[in-house]
C-alpha cells in the first residue's frame, strides 16, 4: 500500500463517521417507545403476577382496572342447553373466567383481556371457535418479540452519575398478562375438564 | 565549508512529528480496522441481552452500545504505543535529524493525535452502531431509551474516550521504554503485574492495581478525571524521557 | 579547523573493547577513508561520531560539541549505512521529500537528477527495492543532504561495479562544488583511494595509521627475488610482509625508507622493486602476522 491509499482509507472512514453523525442528528426518527412511554417503576411481581387482577377477575370487575383492555371479542349464537368447553392443546394456559348472563340470551361472548404493556398489541390472540355445542379454546402461538435497546456508553455513564452496566430498561415492564373472559347464559350447563381448563366462576353479587 | 545549521528542539520535533504522521499511518489504519471489526462484532451479537417468556410470549431485549468500539480502541492505544518504542519504529527517528528527546516528543505528539482521533472516532462509531441498528432493526423494535445522545453527552464521551486512550498509550509507551531499557523486563514486567494480581487477589485492602484502576474509573467529574489523566500521563512521559536519554540508538 | 577530534576514545561492550584509546582528528573539508578489517571498530567509531552510541571513556568532539544525543550534531550530519530504517508506508519519492524537510541545505534538484540517472521508480516502496537499489537510494540521500559532515558506512553494499563507479564520481563532483567533511568507510580501498585525501586505518579498535593518501602510496615498497639477496637489502628495514615464492624466492614488503641509490642497487642485483597498493598495504598493516594466510600452512 502506498501512502495515498492510507490517505484514502482515512478520508473514507472519516466520511462514514461524519455521515453517521449527520444522519444521527438530522434524520427524523420515530422510535416505537421512548423512555417516557414505559413505566419505569414497579417490581417484578407487580408486573408479572398481579393478585389484583385475579381478584378483579373473580369479582367480575376487570373493566374497572386501569391497565387492562379488551383486545379481542368473539360472539357466538347459542341456543343449546349444554356447552362443552375443550382445550385444543394439552391444557389451556391462561386465566379464564366465566360470568353468567341472563338465561335465554341466546349468545355466548368471549373477551380477551390483556394488561397494558408495550408489546400487548403485538401478541397473537387466542383461538376461540364454537362448533355445535363445543367451545374450543386454543392457546395462541408464542409471539417472539425482540427489542433492540441501547446502553449508555461507559464514557458517558462515568460522568453522568449513573452506575455503569445497569440497564435502564426493566424487561418485566414488557410482560403482559392475558385472560379469557366468557359470558355464558345462566341456564347453559357447562361441561369441562378442570384439570385442563382452570375455569373460574365470577361470584354473583 | 558550508556553515553549520543552527537548530532548535521545537523545529526538529515538528519535522519529526509530520514525518511520523506519514510513516506511522499504517498504525492509524489498524485503528480503523479494529474499530470496524468492533462494530461488526457488536452488530453480530457481541452484546448484552435479556429475555423473559411464557408459553405465549417471549421478549428479548438486546442492548447495544459503543463500549466494544471503545474497548478495542483502548487495546489499540496500549499496543501501538508499545510498538512505537521498539527498534523497528524508533530507529526511523534516527534516520534523519533527531535525538532521543525529539524522538520521544514527536512520539507523544503522534500518540496525542491518535488518542484524540481515536476518541472522536470511537464515539462516532457508537453513533454508527445506533444508526445501523435503527435502519436494520426496524424502528418499531427499537427502544428509544438511551438511543439518543445529546451533543453534550457526545462531547463528554469524546473527551473521556480520548483521555482514556491517552492514558493507555502512555502506559504502553512507558512499559515499552522500560522493556527497551532492559530486556529482562520483557519477562519481569508481565510477571510482576500478574504476580501482584494473584498476590492481592485475596486481600481487598492491598489491591494496588485495582486501586489504580479505580482512581480513574470511579472519578465522576470530567474535569478532575482530565486532571488525573494529564498528571499521570506527564509522569509516565517524563519517566520514558529519562529512561531513553541514556540509551543508544541504531545500535 | 577540526571537525572531529578524538582523544583516548574507548568503547567497551561488556568486557570487550570495540575501540581502545583512539586519538585522531579530522580537518574540515576533507574526504577521509576509514578502513580496517572486519571488527576493527569502524562502525562503532562512526556511530559514536554520529551521536548514536556513547563512548565509554575518552573525549570525542564533533563540531566542537559532544555528539551523543546532540541535536546540533545531528542537524549537521547525515549518516548513511546499509541498514537504514525507513518507513514501510511511504514510497521512495515520499521518503526523499521527508528527508528533504530535515536538512537545511537539501538539494532537491540534485536528488531528482540522481533519481533519474539511476532510474529509480519513485512509486516503489523502500522495502521492495533490491539491496543495490536501497544502497543507491541511501547514497542519493547522503549526497543531497549536503551536510557539513557526511558519513558513509559501507554504503555500496549490493551495488554493481558500474553504479559504484558512478557513485564515487558523483561524490567527488559534488564535493568539489560543495566542499564538506566526508568520512567514507569501505573495504574496497582500491576503488575509493582516488577520491580520498586521507586514510584512517583501524585494527582491533586502535588507530594503525592516519595519513594523506599520497603518503600512504609511498609508505612501503615491495622487493622480490632470491631470498638471500632480498634479506641483504631488508636487514635493517621494518618488514611488513614476507611471502615465499617457490623454493628460494621471496617477496618482502618494507617501509619505504631507502634512498634512490639503494633501490638502484637492488635492481642491479636482480631484484624486482614493486610499488605496494594502498589496499594491500592496509591488509599487511593490520594482519596479525607477517606471512598472512601462508603462516597457517607453514608452521616451521
Amino acid at each position: 500500500m502506498q501512502l495515498k491509499h492510507y490517505k484514502y482509507i482515512l478520508i473514507g472512514y472519516s466520511a462514514i463517521l461524519l455521515v453517521s453523525l449527520a444522519v444521527f442528528y438530522l434524520f427524523p426518527r420515530c422510535v416505537s417507545m421512548d423512555s417516557d412511554d414505559i413505566d419505569p417503576g414497579g417490581t417484578v411481581e407487580e408486573h408479572i403476577i398481579s393478585q389484583s387482577i385475579h381478584q378483579a377477575l373473580l369479582e367480575g370487575k376487570l373493566e374497572q382496572l386501569d391497565d387492562i383492555y379488551e383486545s379481542e371479542r368473539w360472539r357466538f349464537d347459542f341456543t343449546g342447553r349444554r356447552l362443552e368447553i375443550t382445550a385444543d392443546n394439552e391444557w389451556f394456559d391462561s386465566m379464564i373466567a366465566v360470568e353468567r348472563t341472563a338465561a335465554g340470551s341466546g349468545e355466548i361472548v368471549a373477551h380477551e383481556y390483556r394488561t397494558e404493556s408495550p408489546i400487548a398489541h403485538r401478541l397473537t390472540p387466542y383461538r376461540v371457535t364454537l362448533t355445535g355445542n363445543q367451545l374450543k379454546l386454543a392457546n395462541p402461538e408464542q409471539s417472539q418479540i425482540v427489542f433492540l435497546a441501547f446502553n449508555k456508553d461507559m464514557t458517558v455513564t462515568q460522568f453522568a452519575g449513573s452506575p455503569p452496566g445497569e440497564h435502564s430498561v426493566l424487561i418485566q415492564q414488557f410482560w403482559s398478562n392475558r385472560m379469557l373472559y366468557l359470558h355464558i347464559p345462566a341456564d347453559v350447563e357447562i361441561i369441562y375438564d378442570m384439570h385442563r381448563i382452570p375455569l373460574m366462576f365470577v361470584e354473583e353479587e | 565549508m558550508m556553515s553549520l545549521t543552527r537548530t532548535n528542539l521545537a523545529a526538529v520535533v515538528k519535522k519529526q512529528y509530520v514525518f511520523k504522521l506519514k510513516s506511522c499511518s499504517n498504525l492509524l489504519i489498524s485503528l480503523i480496522a479494529l474499530q470496524l471489526i468492533a462494530i461488526l462484532f457488536t452488530m453480530g451479537g457481541m452484546v448484552d441481552s435479556m429475555s423473559i417468556g411464557s408459553s405465549y410470549m417471549s421478549v428479548t431485549i438486546r442492548f447495544y452500545s459503543g463500549d466494544g468500539v471503545f474497548t478495542f480502541s483502548l487495546i489499540w492505544a496500549l499496543a501501538t504505543a508499545f510498538i512505537l518504542t521498539m527498534p523497528g519504529y524508533r530507529n526511523i527517528d534516527f534516520t534523519f535529524v533527531g535525538n532521543r528527546l525529539s524522538s520521544n516528543l514527536a512520539n507523544f505528539g503522534f500518540l496525542l493525535t491518535a488518542s484524540i482521533t481515536g476518541g472522536i472516532s470511537a464515539t462516532l462509531g457508537s453513533l454508527m452502531i445506533r444508526n445501523i441498528v435503527y435502519f436494520s432493526g426496524g424502528s418499531e423494535n427499537i427502544l428509544g431509551t438511551n438511543f439518543f445522545m445529546g451533543p453534550g453527552e457526545l462531547l463528554t464521551a469524546m473527551a473521556a474516550a480520548a483521555l482514556y486512550l491517552l492514558l493507555l498509550s502512555a502506559v504502553g509507551y512507558f512499559s515499552g521504554t522500560l522493556v527497551q531499557w532492559n530486556r529482562i523486563l520483557v519477562l519481569l514486567l508481565p510477571a510482576l503485574v500478574v504476580g501482584t494480581l494473584i498476590f492481592e487477589a485475596g486481600n481487598y485492602n492491598r489491591r494496588i492495581i485495582w486501586r489504580a484502576v479505580d482512581f480513574f474509573i470511579q472519578e465522576s467529574s470530567l474535569a478532575l478525571f482530565a486532571l488525573k489523566v494529564t498528571a499521570t500521563v506527564l509522569l509516565l512521559w517524563t519517566g520514558a524521557i529519562l529512561l531513553t536519554n541514556k540509551t543508544e540508538a541504531r545500535a | 579547523m577540526n571537525v572531529i577530534e578524538c582523544k583516548g576514545l574507548t568503547k567497551q561492550y561488556g568486557r570487550i573493547d570495540a575501540l581502545k584509546d583512539l586519538s585522531f582528528s579530522i580537518r574540515e573539508n576533507t574526504i577521509t577513508g576509514l578502513v580496517g578489517p572486519n571488527g576493527a571498530g569502524k562502525t562503532t567509531l562512526l556511530k559514536i561520531i554520529a551521536g548514536y552510541l556513547k563512548e565509554t571513556a575518552g573525549v570525542v568532539k564533533v563540531f566542537s560539541g559532544h555528539p551523543f544525543n546532540n541535536l546540533e550534531t545531528s542537524a549537521n550530519l547525515v549518516f548513511i549505512d546499509d541498514n537504514m530504517a525507513m518507513p514501510a508506508t511511504m514510497n521512495i519519492e515520499e521518503i526523499l521529500n521527508a528527508a528533504g524537510s530535515f536538512y537545511a541545505y537539501w538539494n532537491r534538484e540534485l536528488a531528482n537528477r540522481l533519481f533519474d540517472y539511476f532510474s529509480l521508480n519513485p512509486r516503489q516502496l523502500y522495502k521492495d527495492l533490491s539491496k543495490g537499489q536501497k544502497s543507491t537510494f541511501n547514497m542519493i540521500i547522503g549526497l543531497s543532504a549536503r551536510c557539513a559532515l557526511t558519513i558513509f558506512d559501507e554504503p555500496t553494499t549490493g551495488m554493481d561495479a558500474s553504479v559504484r563507479k558512478d557513485f564515487y564520481r558523483a561524490l567527488l563532483q559534488d564535493y568539489l562544488q560543495h566542499p564538506r567533511t566526508v568520512i567514507f568507510s569501505s573495504h574496497l580501498l582500491n576503488e575509493i583511494e582516488d577520491i580520498l585525501e586521507e586514510v584512517l586505518l583501524l585494527a582491533e579498535g586502535r588507530k594503525r595509521l592516519h595519513l594523506p593518501v599520497s603518503e600512504l602510496k609511498e609508505y612501503a615498497v615491495g622487493l622480490r627475488g632470491k631470498e638471500e639477496k632480498v634479506n641483504r637489502f631488508t636487514r635493517s628495514a621494518e618488514i611488513l610482509r614476507r611471502e615465499r615464492f617457490g623454493r628460494d624466492s621471496i617477496y618482502v614488503v618494507t617501509r619505504y625508507n631507502f634512498n634512490k641509490t639503494t633501490l638502484q642497487k637492488a635492481r642491479e642485483a636482480g631484484l624486482e622493486v614493486l610499488p605496494v597498493s594502498t589496499a594491500d598495504l592496509c591488509v599487511y598493516l593490520t594482519a596479525r602476522n607477517k606471512g598472512g594466510i601462508d603462516d597457517v600452512f607453514n608452521q616451521d
